[in-house]
């Protein structure tokens, strides 16, 4: 083998494990975004009032609203990544029996005080669209 | 030849930027596959004409529960959709004063002159109780305006004996668009074909109209249309009937079908030691008994799927599987008072307790 040759050979082989690192350190950065990206809890509880007005809570942290509205009052409380209904004036209590919800497309509704609670999750792969009942 | 070679420079920077442009697409896929609700993401890989739209969404409450619409349609549409849920609430309503039903039931036996609708989904429903042998049966009025299960009121045994007598679907006669009760005492109640009655109306309208992607909820009664906003199946779930665990017991990848469930999910009451569910047995006045938690039906037809689904919760578990198991029309999922969940054959529901 000439000193050319060699010197072809070695160029060679580093170009193959330069490449090779490159193809590793790409794959690695695609997982570790879609790791990242399934991490991220994304889960929001929407609220929907009599009056239209419409109140946002992220499943994520943990935190009480007090929606009053012209129909009545409905205490929604997130905990642990779930939601519920946890208090209400209202006659029937069908909203604080349901208990808590956790998926994208689940609902607590409270008829009288015309209150939904729906679930959203901009993570698709592994909300449902909507569920029935 | 040391010329035509590239240098090792540009390789590796040839090389390292067809892998950026490998991965980039990876990530731009789940960044546009997350914006579901937003409607821009729905745009992007569509026709020409849905392209225009964003996703619209309404909430209402009718017919005594929850109405919540999205789909990829113009405004304008949506508007028209509310105005028709609105019209069949003045006609289809047993408890608003001058509706159809509220009229044929004040009428004791003279013929009532109502909507084509009305007269429509009363006739659909005469079918649905011939084939169901009266388990289906809208003459349920005169027992169902005695039970109140918003505000937990047991009617007394007696005047449950007496209503029930007049549950009997055989006087309802329609004729063009009279309808005539040979019993008096007799009344409607549309309670368990309206939603179902109402999707298909407004499916047809929103296809009619160029739509080809939407989801309509009517109180838990479930219809999707064309590809879901992702462009891809719709994932649709079943609430779990058994309360604890309030999760979602099985799902199902669908287009342009409808889902249609009866359970023991809300309206009960207690009393003494009594568990009272809100659907009624039409053959005693009172609520079913069963050995199902619920029954869940997918069809192409909502009406279909909305009598039907009351009829298999009545039938029990095996009655109703034979039923979904060899009538082309449906397929479904039955859920045990134990949770077991069971889908009729090449349903494709995953069960998700499993």
């Amino acid at each position: 083998m000439t000193t050319a040759q060699k010197k072809a050979y070695r160029r060679m082989r580093l170009n193959i494990i330069a490449v090779l690192v490159i193809v590793a350190v790409a794959l690695a950065t695609a997982a570790a975004a879609n790791a990242l990206g399934s991490a991220v809890d994304a889960r929001t509880a929407v609220i929907q009032d009599a009056d239209g007005n419409t109140f946002t809570m992220p499943l994520s942290q943990d935190d009480v609203l007090t929606v009053t509205s012209s129909a009545g009052t409905n205490v929604i409380e997130v905990q642990a990544g779930k939601v519920r209904v946890s208090e209400a004036d209202c006659p029937n209590q069908d909203c604080v029996e349901q208990g808590w919800i956790s998926k994208a497309g689940q609902q607590i509704v409270c008829l009288p005080h015309k209150l939904v609670v729906n679930i959203t999750d901009e993570d698709a792969a592994s909300a449902y669209d909507v569920v029935g009942q | 030849m040391e010329n035509g070679m590239l240098s090792r420079r540009r390789f590796l920077m040839l090389a390292a930027g067809s892998m950026c442009a490998m991965a980039a697409p990876a990530w731009l896929a789940g960044c546009s596959a997350g914006q579901n609700d937003g409607g821009d993401g729905a745009a992007a890989d569509d026709g020409a004409d849905s392209a225009a739209y964003e996703v619209q969404s309404l909430t209402l409450f009718l017919f005594d529960t929850v109405i919540q619409i999205s789909a990829l349609c113009a405004p304008e549409l949506m508007d028209r959709i509310s105005e028709r849920c609105q019209f069949f609430e003045d006609r289809f309503s047993r408890t608003k004063e001058g509706s159809d039903i509220w009229n044929i039931n004040q009428a004791h036996g003279a013929p009532v002159e109502v909507s084509e609708e009305t007269a429509r989904c009363i006739e659909a429903s005469l079918a649905y109780s011939e084939a169901s042998g009266g388990l289906f049966d809208i003459s349920i009025g005169a027992v169902s305006s005695l039970w109140d299960f918003v505000e937990g009121v047991k009617p007394d045994d007696d005047a449950i004996k007496e209503a029930v007598k007049h549950v009997d679907y055989r006087v309802i006669s329609v004729d063009g668009t009279t309808v005539t009760l040979a019993d008096p005492d007799a009344m409607l109640d549309l309670g368990g074909i309206a939603k179902g009655f109402i999707t298909d109306d407004l499916v047809s309208m929103l296809r009619e109209a160029g739509c080809k992607s939407a989801m309509l909820s009517l109180g838990g009664n479930v219809y999707v249309l064309g590809e879901s906003f992702r462009g891809d199946d719709w994932n649709v779930g079943v609430q779990d009937p058994n309360g604890t665990a309030n999760d979602v017991i099985a799902s199902i990848p669908a287009r342009d079908k409808s889902l249609v469930t009866s359970g023991l999910y809300e309206r009960s009451f207690t009393v003494g030691d009594v568990l009272y569910y809100h659907i009624l047995d039409p053959r005693t006045g009172y609520p079913v008994k069963t050995d199902l938690a619920s029954a869940s039906i997918v069809s192409d037809s909502s009406t279909d799927g909305d009598a039907y689904s009351t009829t298999l919760f009545l039938m029990g578990h095996d009655k109703a599987m034979d039923l979904l198991n060899s009538d082309e029309r449906f397929s479904g999922l039955l859920v045990d008072m134990d949770d077991t969940a069971t889908a009729s054959d090449g349903s494709g529901f995953t069960l998700l307790n499993e």
